[in-house]
Formats: structure tokens, sequence, C-alpha cells
């Protein structure tokens, strides 16, 4: 049970977009510089590179949307910007600091689900909101809107060649879930159905993981 | 409503007629001559009384910064105590819906007859009163009129805090809110051991549940009842607003649905106020109608409740 109506949600979110614009933007680039790396191949500087990149964007979603904004309409928001500050740490740790996330695309079907959600997400999602009518200002982007980020997060975390450790997947759902029952019951029907999708996703995930017995960390090969 | 030495007078001046139950208000802001006075409810710990329609605040005050929406608020309570209304309820619970509250209160052009009653919700005696500071803080009063302990979150570690507060003066009543049904025997028990003032509790044409036994021991005890969710969260209006009102409901003054489900609630003997929430200034308006005129009797409760339940 929502303790707000749509009207004040979107009007939050746009609050949120002319505070931190141009500031979208740069985000934006910076999952589509993240997509570019994985085209271009295999690289161990750019896999710790999107690994860090991927923790200072969520990072800054916690810190800035839901402890700054969200949270004056929702208390449950001081909970989930803290969640969204330890999945950024998470993958600092784990992807930069460790090296266990190796970022590659591989054209099964985790491979090809992870490619349509990164299209979904970097550029199905704004093109919608913007031919909706929204000025640039408040579309949600990936990079600094969280839903979008967390579709963009799956997909990359669906394009690794061994399995990302699962610590990483329990934010992303518990966000998937949360945001999905949300956007249920304000009507959102397109949010809704892209975080059952993110659900899926993570199960693929899940399952991708517990098919391979490859070890976590960095294989031979590289 | 902060006590002054008139409001003291006129408290004990009526407190004496309370045994009529409903009273009239003697200084209405507007005139209501055409309707008569607002009707009125005491206290039974200390025979105050107040109107028996109040207003909610979960979702519909909760717009954050938003200033035209807030501009739309402030209209709707302006509308709220232009129509004789005085218990707002709030809690930490709803967003922002505390701070929204307190910016509209700031800019009251007159200052209004002002029962504030907002919850504390969380754990631990020291984040209680933290909570309760901030809350005072963001409705701008020095103390409020009554605090309720939200759904009897940690209840005996709030309850010490405010017996205390209480004897200071720091807060007027004392009272605990439940909702939906839930934890009934705890609210049942806590009025019988404690001397709280007030009691919160969801009922309406549907939800009858508190009839059984929670009704029954609040006047038994001597504890005001605070009617929550009215129009079940609007899911009346919902069900039944498509069809025609009775054509005996102008028996009761009922002109519409709101004050035929907001009549039903009041007119329980036990029960002193009902506090629906609205975004709209055409719905407090209706709402606010159903604090004047006839209210039904037992035999008349029974025919709305056999009419709603054959729609
Ligand atoms: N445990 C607790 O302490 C607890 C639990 C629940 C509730 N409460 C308190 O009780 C208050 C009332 O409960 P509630 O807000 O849940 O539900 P409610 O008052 O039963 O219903 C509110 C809904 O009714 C609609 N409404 C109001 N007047 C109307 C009218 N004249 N015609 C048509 N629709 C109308 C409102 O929509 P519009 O905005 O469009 O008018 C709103 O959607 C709360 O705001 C809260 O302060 C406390």
């Amino acid at each position: 049970m929502l303790p707000f109506t749509k009207e004040v949600y979107d009007s939050v979110f746009a609050q949120y977009s002319a505070a931190i614009w141009p500031l979208q933007i740069i985000g934006w680039l910076a999952c589509v510089s993240m997509v570019a790396c994985i085209a271009m191949g295999p690289g161990r500087t750019s896999d710790r590179l999107i690994s860090s990149t991927l923790a200072i964007l969520w990072l800054w979603i916690g810190a800035v949307y839901h402890l700054q904004h969200l949270a004056s309409i929702l208390w449950i928001s001081d909970f989930l910007g803290l969640a969204f500050v330890l999945q950024g740490i998470m993958l600092l740790w784990t992807g930069a600091v460790r090296n266990q996330l190796v970022f590659r695309y591989l054209s099964n079907f985790a491979g090809i689900f992870g490619a349509v959600l990164l299209t979904v997400a970097v550029f199905a999602y704004p093109i919608i909101a913007w031919s909706d009518g929204r000025p640039l200002a408040g579309v949600q982007f990936s990079g600094t809107a969280p839903t979008p980020t967390t579709i963009f997060t799956c997909a990359i975390l669906l394009l690794t060649a061994v399995r990302p450790p699962r610590h990483l997947l329990a934010v992303p759902l518990a966000w998937a879930i949360i945001a999905g029952a949300a956007a249920w019951e304000l009507g959102i029907t397109e949010e809704a159905i892209a975080m059952s999708v993110v659900v899926v996703a993570i199960a693929v995930i899940s399952f991708k993981a517990r098919q391979s017995q490859a070890p976590t960390s960095r294989p031979c090969a590289e | 409503m902060q006590p002054n030495k008139q409001d003291v007078s006129r408290r004990t001046f009526l407190a004496s007629a309370a045994a009529l139950g409903v009273t009239c208000q003697f200084f209405a802001p507007n005139a209501f001559a055409s309707r008569g006075p607002i009707l009125k409810r005491s206290i039974p710990s200390t025979g105050e009384t107040i109107p028996v329609i109040g207003m909610g605040t979960w979702i519909t005050f909760n717009v954050g910064k938003n200033e035209a929406l807030r501009a739309k608020r402030l209209k709707v309570l302006q509308t709220f105590f232009d129509e004789g209304g005085a218990m707002i309820d709030s809690s930490p619970m709803y967003g922002s819906s505390e701070e929204v509250v307190g910016y509209c209160l700031r800019r009251m052009p007159n200052k209004p007859s002002l029962f504030s009653a907002t919850k504390v919700w969380t754990v631990s005696q020291w984040l209680g009163i933290r909570q309760m500071k901030k809350s005072e803080a963001l409705w701008g009063l020095d103390r409020f009129d009554l605090m309720q302990i939200h759904n009897l979150l940690d209840w005996q570690a709030h309850l010490e805090t405010l017996k205390e507060w209480k004897t200071q003066g720091r807060v007027r009543y004392v009272g605990i809110t439940t909702s939906h049904g839930r934890r009934h025997d705890d609210v049942e028990r806590v009025m019988a051991k404690e001397p709280i003032d007030f009691v919160q509790l969801t009922y309406n044409i549907l939800d009858r549940a508190a009839e059984k036994r929670l009704l029954p021991a609040a006047a038994e005890h001597g504890r005001a009842v605070i009617v929550n969710r009215p129009f079940r969260r609007g899911a009346l209006f919902d069900r039944f607003d498509r069809h025609p009102l009775p054509e005996w409901a102008p028996e009761i003054d009922c002109t519409n649905w709101a004050q035929f489900f907001l009549k039903f609630a009041i007119s329980h003997p036990a029960v002193t106020c009902a506090i629906p929430a609205t975004s709209q200034v055409a719905h407090m308006r209706e709402n606010m109608g159903a604090a004047y005129g006839r209210l039904p009797d037992a035999k008349m409760r029974k025919r709305m409740i056999t009419f709603v339940e054959n729609l």
C-alpha cells in the first residue's frame, strides 16, 4: 500500500531530474560506454572499469535519488537508499577490487536475453518516455533512474563469462519486487512488466550459475 | 486546540453538558443557520468536546515539495476549518504529510480551531522522543493535543514517555491506534489497563468488527474513539457510488453517499469522531456536511446496513 499517488510520484521524479540536469545525460553516456566496452571484447581493464562505473551509478541513485528525494514521500526509501549504496559497494568490491566479474557477450540464451535487456534499458526506456511527451529532463535514463539502471545491471550480469556472485543479485531482486508491486498499484503497467522481466533475468542468472561449475574467479584463458 | 482561559471555561461548561453526548458549537467560524450547529462529541476523560468529523492525511497530504499540490491542499484545509472542522490526524509514517500540514497551517489567514493529532511510529523510547519532537517542528507546534502510538508499535516504551509528557503538559491526550481489524486483543488489553484517552480503529458500514468488542470496551473504560478508514480507503464509493441513495436518506440529512457512510460511522454511541481523508475541496464540503443535521438511531442504522448489503 503506497502512501502517495502517481501524480506525486511523477512530481518527485521530475524534481529529482530538474535538480541533477544534465547529469542524467552523463549517466546515460556511461551506460552506453559500458555497452561499447563489452561489444569491443575481452579486456582486464575494461572489466574493472565496467564494475566501477556500475558501482558509481548505484551509489549515486542510493545517495541522491532515494535518500534525498524519494525519502521525502516514502519512509522505506531510507532503507532502499542504503541498499543501493550497499550494492554499489559490493560491485566495487567484487568487480573492481577482486576482479570477479568478467563481461562477455556469448550467443547463448543468457547472452541474447542480456542484449535485449540492454537495448530496452539504454534505448527503449528513454525513447518511449520521450515520445510520451515528457520533457527530456523528466525522462528516466539508465544511470540515474533506479528502474532502467536495475534492468541495465541485470542485463550486464547476464553478459558474464562466469557466474556473478549471488550477493550481487539480492538488491536488484528486492528492488524489482518492490518497484514492480508499486508500479502495478500506481497503474504503470509497462514498468510492472519490466520489473517482472528483471525477476526472470535474475532467475536466468542464478540458473546459469547453477549450470556452470566454473569458478567465480577469472578463467585461466584470461 | 491549544487551550486558553476562555477555552477552558467553555470546556468546563460543555463538560457539564456532555451527558447529552452530542453538543453544539457556540462559536462556529461561519454561520450554519440553515443546517443547525455542528455536531460535537465529548472526550470522556475530560468532557472537552470536538466536532464529529475530523480529517485524515494518509496519501492525500503526502505531496512532497510540489508547490501546486501544496496550494491545493491548503484550500482543502481551509475548507475544513471554514466548515467547522478541528481534528487533523497524521503520522510520521505518511511521508511528507506532517510537513505539508505544517506548511498549510503556517499559511492559514486566521488561526484555526486546530485539534492536532499525530502518532509516534518507531521502536525504542529514545527514537520515539526524537520523532515526536520532529513532528512538533514539522507542524510548527509547541505541543500536540493528541499523541497516539501508531499500530501499538513498541507501545510500552512510548507510553512511558507519553505519561510523563502528559503530566508535564507537553501533550494533552494520549492514544493508541490500529486498523483493518488488526491486534484487537492487544488494543482491548491496553484500553483496559492503561490510562489512555483515545483509541483509533477502523470502522465503516462494511467493516464492523469493532462493534463486537472494541467499541463496547471503549465505552466501558471511557476512551474516546476515532474512526479511521470510514470510506474503506475510498472503496465504498467504488462499490456504491453508481447506485442512488435510498429515498429515506433525507430523514438523516444525507444528500450524498459520503454523508451516508460518515453518519453511519459517527452515529455509533461509542464513537467520538471519524477522520475521512480527501484531496479535494468538493469532497471536503461533502464530508463536513455529515457533521450537521440528524444522525441515524439504532433502528435506522440497521436499515442502512440492510440497504447497502442488498445493493
Ligand atoms: N493505523 C492507523 O493509525 C491508521 C490506519 C488507517 C488510516 N488512518 C487515518 O485515517 C484516515 C482515513 O483513512 P484513509 O485515508 O485510509 O481512508 P478513507 O478516509 O476511508 O478514504 C479516503 C479515500 O476516500 C476518498 N474520498 C474522500 N471523501 C470523498 C467523497 N466525499 N467522495 C468521494 N470520495 C471521497 C478520497 O479520495 P479523494 O482524495 O479523491 O477525495 C480517498 O481516496 C487516514 O488518512 C489516516 O489519517 C490511521
